[in-house]
């Protein structure tokens, strides 16, 4: 079953009145449920922007595009709000933890948009799976990026959403830890969740399933995508 | 359960930013705290004026030398209130034998500071009056008795119990004798204690403080100190005339008495009531005045900080709405923040009213009241203001691009 379907995206920036911005030029793509897709590329090639447009946190000029087979134009912004709430977690290359709260209420944070029982429970439990039970009064200045990070993650995570999408995910960390957080990512991946990860690393992209390689707004291996073994 | 989260989240935000948020909550503050005392002291002000009236009972009416028919502003000169006065002894015996009035006095005040051995007392009221000024005041002598007539033999005084203490020490001061300039008077009457403000003495002539008075018999006081100006006349009318009307006709004859110079009217405590709040009126519409535009500065600190704040916290709300924080979550978030930064200062500028008031009341003659209403009022203002204020703001926040705002730095 897809999860994800694009079809025939194109993101268009209006810089002036007369300049515009091709980011995404057609992009054509499938992801199926449980997939653990790498999307590579150079700076500029657009795949930050279709990390966005895949988590509802921005909308295409053109095309179509459908999550769990629902074509997702038709939603409002408090819709995509929710959905993004319940259906997808994120995690960034610089963490984006908030200072003020210690580890538990930043990992507790969704529970502010979006209904989740036994939230402290739930929380707890997640942060013992991530090592980070010892560490969850501390605020985000007194823990390592791959605390930070997981983090993160344990925030991603409190919704049980099925697709995780990982934007450099290790960009700011060193290899070791690094790695660390690829093997939660695969962990979370073998527990039957979608992932989809960008990255510059080939090492961390080998570590996927499916590479997708992304150049000029276009991505130049679409044969990669039809040719899934699932 | 979200807007308690969001009321803590406010808190933490508060603290965080400490300084800024202490200054902002005093802007509020002290525009709440301007508002609510100067009403308090309208209100003090008020009641303690008509208390006083009150006692002097529904069916008195009092005469002053001045027009009050058309009391619009431009005519009212105050200073006509003070000073020489256009009263005559035939305006007196025309009130005096007017079928509706049941008594009447003169009233003239004196200058002169009652003696006793080493004690003064400085703030007493010194007139000089008719026989029948407690039939005409309504006030009730509770000890001895009222001089029986305008000239008695020995010098007599009715005094009130503020002065008997001052001068005596003790309430129970018949028979005592002090001085008043050259001459010595006894204590005949001692009139009942009455619970009003101290001091309050209006000057329309409707309220006395009965316990700072000392009434000396008219004839005594002409003999003793010279010819007497005639400030006001009292009167209480019989049962069944209706003041406001008495207080028109008397307005009438004497007007004409005076050669159709108006320069003479006569009021009922009615009209005096009703004249007390038309003044206090502009006062209290002056006041609110002074008190919105301090609670406007406050609005517009609020605002000012709660903008810092949005720009401030830009990455913050990127990140809150990647996590699915809708338009309306962060509109709430920062409209609750600037709710609660505005009910701080209104509550914390209650509390400083109370205080302040409090230190009016003890050191001053003035007696200011906060009413209980104009508490729920001050709060009500306070949330108006951070709702007015803050809404900008939380729409700026709220209408944010996610994407931009995680590029923040």
């Amino acid at each position: 079953m897809n999860l994800i379907e694009l079809h025939d995206i194109n993101r268009e920036f209006r810089e002036s009145k007369t300049n515009r911005l091709e980011v995404l030029k057609g992009i054509n793509l499938s992801i199926e449920e449980g997939d653990f897709v790498a999307l590579m590329g150079p700076s500029g090639s657009g795949k930050s922007t279709l990390m966005h447009i895949i988590g509802l946190l921005d909308r295409p000029t053109s095309g179509l595009y459908r999550l769990h087979g629902r074509d997702v134009s038709e939603l409002g912004d408090a819709e995509r709000a929710h959905l993004r709430a319940q259906k997808i977690g994120f995690v960034f290359q610089t963490f984006h933890l908030l200072a003020r709260l210690t580890a538990l209420e930043n990992v507790l944070l969704p529970t502010m948009y979006t209904h989740i029982p036994q939230r402290l429970k739930r929380a707890k439990e997640i942060a013992r799976d991530l090592g980070l039970t010892d560490r969850l009064n501390h605020l985000p200045n007194d823990l390592s990026g791959g605390e930070r990070q997981r983090v993160a993650i344990g925030r991603a995570l409190m919704a049980n959403p099925d697709l995780i999408l990982a934007d450099e995910p290790t960009g700011n960390l060193d290899s070791k830890t690094g790695q660390q957080i690829i093997s939660v990512l695969k962990k979370l991946h073998r527990e039957g969740r979608t992932i989809v990860l960008v990255t510059h690393d080939q090492a961390v992209a080998r570590q996927a399933d499916h590479i997708l390689s992304m150049h000029d707004g276009r991505i130049t291996n679409p044969e990669r995508v039809k040719a899934k073994v699932r | 359960m979200l807007i308690l989260a969001n009321i803590k989240a406010a808190f933490r935000s508060i603290r965080s930013n400490m300084a800024s948020s202490i200054l902002t909550v005093l802007m509020v503050m002290i525009g709440i705290s301007s508002v609510v005392v100067l009403s308090a002291l309208v209100e003090g002000l008020k009641q303690d004026i008509t208390s006083q009236i009150e006692t002097f009972g529904t069916r008195s009416i009092f005469v002053v030398p001045i027009d009050t028919t058309n009391l619009d502003n431009s005519q009212f000169n105050p200073t006509q209130l003070f000073g020489a006065s256009s009263i005559t002894e035939n305006d007196y015996e025309l009130v005096k034998g007017d079928p509706d009035i049941l008594a009447a006095t003169k009233f003239s005040a004196l200058s002169a500071v009652p003696k006793a051995g080493d004690k003064v007392f400085n703030q007493a009221l010194l007139v000089a009056g008719n026989a029948n000024f407690d039939k005409a005041s309504n006030y009730t002598i509770d000890q001895g008795q009222m001089f029986a007539t305008d000239n008695p033999l020995e010098r007599e005084v009715v005094i009130g119990t503020r002065v008997a203490k001052a001068l005596f020490d003790t309430e129970q001061a018949i028979g005592k004798k002090f001085m008043l300039g050259r001459y010595e008077y006894s204590v005949v009457g001692i009139y009942q204690k009455q619970d009003i403000g101290q001091g309050q003495t209006s000057p329309f002539g409707g309220s006395i403080d009965v316990n700072s008075i000392i009434v000396v018999p008219y004839e005594t006081a002409r003999r003793d100190y010279g010819s007497l100006q005639i400030n006001r006349i009292f009167g209480q009318t019989t049962v069944n005339a209706d003041p406001s009307i008495v207080a028109e006709h008397l307005t009438a004859a004497l007007q004409k008495n005076h050669g159709d110079t108006k320069d003479i009217s006569v009021l009922s405590a009615k009209e005096i009531l009703s004249l007390l709040d038309s003044v206090l009126g502009s006062l209290a519409a002056a006041s609110s005045g002074i008190g919105a535009i301090s609670l406007l500065v406050g609005g517009i600190g609020i605002m000012n900080i709660m903008l810092v704040a949005v720009t401030e916290r830009t990455r913050e709300i990127g990140i809150r709405k990647a996590i699915g924080a809708t338009r309306s979550a962060i509109l709430l978030q920062f409209l609750v923040e600037a709710l609660v930064i505005s009910v701080l200062g209104a509550l914390i500028g209650i509390g400083a009213s109370l205080g302040v008031v409090a230190a009016i009341g003890a050191k001053t003659s003035l007696s200011p009241i906060i009413t209980q209403s104009s508490m729920m009022l001050a709060v009500s203002i306070g949330m108006s203001v951070g709702l007015v204020f803050g809404l900008i703001p939380a729409i700026r926040a709220a209408r944010k691009d996610p994407i931009e705002a995680l590029r923040y730095e």
